[in-house]
């Protein structure tokens, strides 16, 4: 019995979905190396990238690559400018070396690739400092300590901690590539975690109950709680603890040392102080916010 | 069987049909002849409401075809339409074209359905072609069929609009041949033609209309030799000379 | 002079084929019951559009160019934050599902409407004068017809809807992008991740493209004109 028309068509199409799912699968695992003759900086030999810092002084321009919607560290006000704690450090981090600086604005999980294609020289963006991240950037010195938390509505007065939650049939609410939304889908072994676009996406779904608690940085809930007096409540334990670093090209380690030795010198100056009064003693600045990204 | 009292209708400005009166008595054959733009084919498709009229009446089998309470489409099931460019359903095969509308409107069960529809398609000499697709027939075949599904419904009358106008010469007489056998057969038609030596030989009286109005009925015979008006001698005088 | 030389990390493999076919599956899911909302309702619009009850054309008209004229990505959002806090929805896919399904409707109305009007006036005509209702001129001659030239439209619709529900990550669901997005975040592999799940909404929509040619060829066998 000869198989009929249909079935060879079949056949193939079956071949070449095979294939090309192979092959999908395939360049998802890949990647390419260069193994030799890569740029260099300043000095010959090795394969050390050009720093970053160095570029931008000559430049006269430190380009940053930062995410607004991280309360208090990335914000835009309503006239458009750049503001926030991590936004100040980089005005102060220009100004120590003497040139302007300019704002990208990206997606969260757009900002590293930017980075490694050049678009940006650093990116500030209350970025957790990670073991898998650091594997393909670098890490400046930590600039702040936080952590995870947890934020549930305040008619909810019986969880105590996240194991509380960590019940079938409950939503964790997160932001989607944020180091809180990672811990939530490690850490849930019976809840589901559900990742919204940003913190003010996920606190709406909160005031929905479309999700019972949302898993966050401690500093941005700690706004949230602010802003919504009397109907959140955050958790008095921290889920983790995350030190915040300025991201840099993988290796470039000129720059970081660059940018370390300028943290030692900014965090705990008076400049630096103000700037913590502002932005995490005070919500006096929230109105002139824009509310989402 | 069809009576055409005072119709007339108008497309905006232009008047396609002005003061028709027509009566077509039971079991004849009527033919509707005259120049482009006559309007015979309008004044056929004002039988079964294809086209509607601004003023006049029409009744046709007892029952008046424009009224609003008229159930048209019961009337219209005992009034077979032909049409010109054979208009047979490409999706379905020659058998399923005639026993569409016995099933569907009459509620025959299938089987019966289809043995009548075989019958008929038998009889205009299509036996081998029951199962073939409009695709695959000759113009001459597809107007057969289409003939077949009109008196699958068995109808009190049949409407032939230019039924030959789309077919090549040679698949022309194997149509009116099954046209003829139905007038003989006792059916009350109205044939749209340009055919006139069908039309003098099958039918019983010519009807000759010109810029929207009849302007002569007249058994064929005189019609052919001594037309009454001039209109209709200067017609016959153009056409009749190929 | 550089040479390249291309690396296999079959961990990353390991790690990650599960999540992408987890992510696979709730992206056709969403699609298809999407679709099964889409087509239905998208024929009665379709028809809606050509009726000869002014209402039934007002309201149908109206649905498709309100749908047509607001971007998909505003429609989940208003339908999941908006709607679904007055009503219940019954979670974010269902939402996800009503929505994409809904969307696709209008642009299925379209595509019904004109395969509709396609059909030359002299098959209702042949049907009408025979005795059929207007229904039954639609049921059993218009709408096989308009089916015919309806087909690779509609099978083009469900390729555009598996790309737009790439969007449905926004409202929380675990599709192919959100799986993708998370494990760039997870892994800051970005280009390896982000190619994978080009390549795979490709293989997706290029075999569905090529099953749709083969119901297409095997509709035109059956020897219909």
């Amino acid at each position: 019995m000869f198989p009929t028309p249909e079935v060879l068509v079949l056949k193939r199409v079956a071949a070449v979905l095979g294939c090309l799912l192979a092959v999908s699968i395939a360049t998802s695992a890949c990647s390419i190396r260069t193994t030799s003759g890569s740029d260099d900086g300043s000095t010959g030999g090795g394969s050390l990238p050009a720093s970053s810092i160095a570029a931008a002084k000559s430049r006269g321009t430190l380009v940053v690559g930062t995410s607004p919607g991280y309360l208090p560290f990335d914000m835009k006000d309503t006239k458009g400018d750049f503001v926030g704690y991590d936004m100040d450090l980089a005005r102060a981090m220009a100004k120590s070396m003497g040139v302007k600086v300019e704002f990208k604005q990206y997606d969260f999980a757009a900002l590293i690739p930017a980075l490694k294609q050049g678009s940006v020289d650093v990116a500030i963006a209350g970025f957790s400092i990670t073991g898998e991240r650091a594997l393909e950037i670098s890490y400046s010195e930590p600039y702040y300590a936080a952590g995870q938390s947890m934020l549930v509505p305040a008619s909810d007065g019986t969880t105590k901690s996240w194991q509380d939650v960590d019940v079938a049939g409950k939503r964790i609410g997160v932001s989607q590539g944020t180091t809180g939304a990672m811990l939530a889908h490690n850490l849930f072994k019976h809840a589901t975690v559900a990742d919204y676009e940003n913190l003010p996406a996920t606190t709406l779904a909160l005031s929905q109950q479309k999700v019972d608690a949302i898993v966050y940085d401690q500093p941005g809930l700690q706004i949230s709680a602010k802003q919504n007096p009397g109907k959140v409540r955050i958790l008095p334990d921290r889920l983790s603890t995350e030190n915040l670093g300025i991201v840099l090209k993988h290796n470039d380690i000129a720059s970081v040392q660059w940018v370390n030795s300028f943290l030692d010198s900014y965090l705990g100056s008076g400049d630096e102080k103000l700037s913590r009064d502002t932005w995490f003693n005070s919500v006096a600045w929230f109105d002139q916010m824009q509310q989402s990204k | 069987m069809i009576s055409v009292k005072g119709v007339s209708k108008s497309f905006g400005k232009h008047t396609v049909l002005s003061g028709i009166d027509l009566t077509v008595p039971e079991k004849q054959t009527y033919a509707l002849i005259g120049p482009s733009g006559a309007g015979k084919s309008t004044l056929i498709r004002t039988l079964n409401a294809l086209e509607s009229i601004d003023e006049g009446e029409i009744i046709v089998d007892g029952v008046p075809v424009h009224d609003k309470k008229t159930d048209l489409d019961g009337l219209r099931s005992r009034i077979g339409f032909v049409f010109q460019s054979f208009n047979l359903y490409p999706h379905l095969t020659a058998l399923q074209n005639v026993s569409l509308a016995p099933r569907k409107v009459s509620r025959k069960p299938a089987a019966a359905a289809d043995e009548r529809s075989a019958e008929l398609l038998g009889s205009l000499g299509l036996d081998d072609k029951l199962n073939a697709y409009p695709g695959q027939l000759s113009g001459g075949q597809q107007q057969r069929v289409a003939i077949a599904r009109s008196l699958a419904m068995d109808p009190t009358v049949m409407l032939f609009d230019e039924p030959t106008s789309a077919l090549d010469p040679e698949m022309i007489k194997e149509v009116l041949d099954a046209i003829r056998k139905l007038a003989d057969s006792g059916m009350t038609m109205v044939i749209v033609t340009h055919e006139m030596g069908f039309a003098r030989e099958v039918c019983d009286a010519v009807v000759f209309m010109a810029e929207g109005r009849i302007v002569e009925v007249a058994p064929p015979d005189r019609f052919f030799t001594a037309p009454a008006s001039d209109r209709a001698r200067d017609f016959l005088g153009k056409v009749l000379n190929h | 002079m550089p040479h390249f030389e291309i690396v296999i990390d079959t961990e990353l493999i390991r790690q990650t084929w599960k999540l992408f076919a987890a992510g696979l599956w709730v992206t056709l899911q969403v699609s298809f019951f999407a679709l099964l909302i889409a087509v239905p309702l998208g024929v009665l619009l379709g028809l809606g559009r050509v009726s000869r009850n002014r209402v039934v054309r007002g309201v149908c008209m109206a649905y498709v160019e309100f749908v047509r004229g607001i971007p998909l990505i505003v429609l989940l959002l208003w339908i999941y934050f908006g709607v679904g806090n007055l009503l219940p929805l019954g979670g974010e896919k269902p939402a996800a599902i009503y929505t994409l399904g809904l969307f696709s409707a209008a642009f299925v109305a379209e595509i019904v409407r004109s395969g509709v009007q396609a059909v030359p006036r002299g098959q209702t005509e042949a049907a009408r004068s025979s005795g059929m209702t207007y229904l039954q001129a639609m049921r059993y001659v218009v709408l096989p017809q308009a089916l015919r030239t309806t087909l690779p439209p509609l099978a083009g619709q469900f390729i555009i809807l598996i790309k737009d529900s790439s969007l449905v990550s926004i409202i929380s669901v675990n599709d192919l992008t959100l799986v993708a997005k998370n494990l760039v975040a997870s892994t800051a592999k970005s280009m390896e991740i982000y190619t994978a799940l080009a390549v795979l909404y490709f293989v997706l929509t290029f075999v569905l493209a090529r099953l749709v040619r083969l119901l297409e060829k095997r509709y035109a066998q059956g020897g219909h004109a």
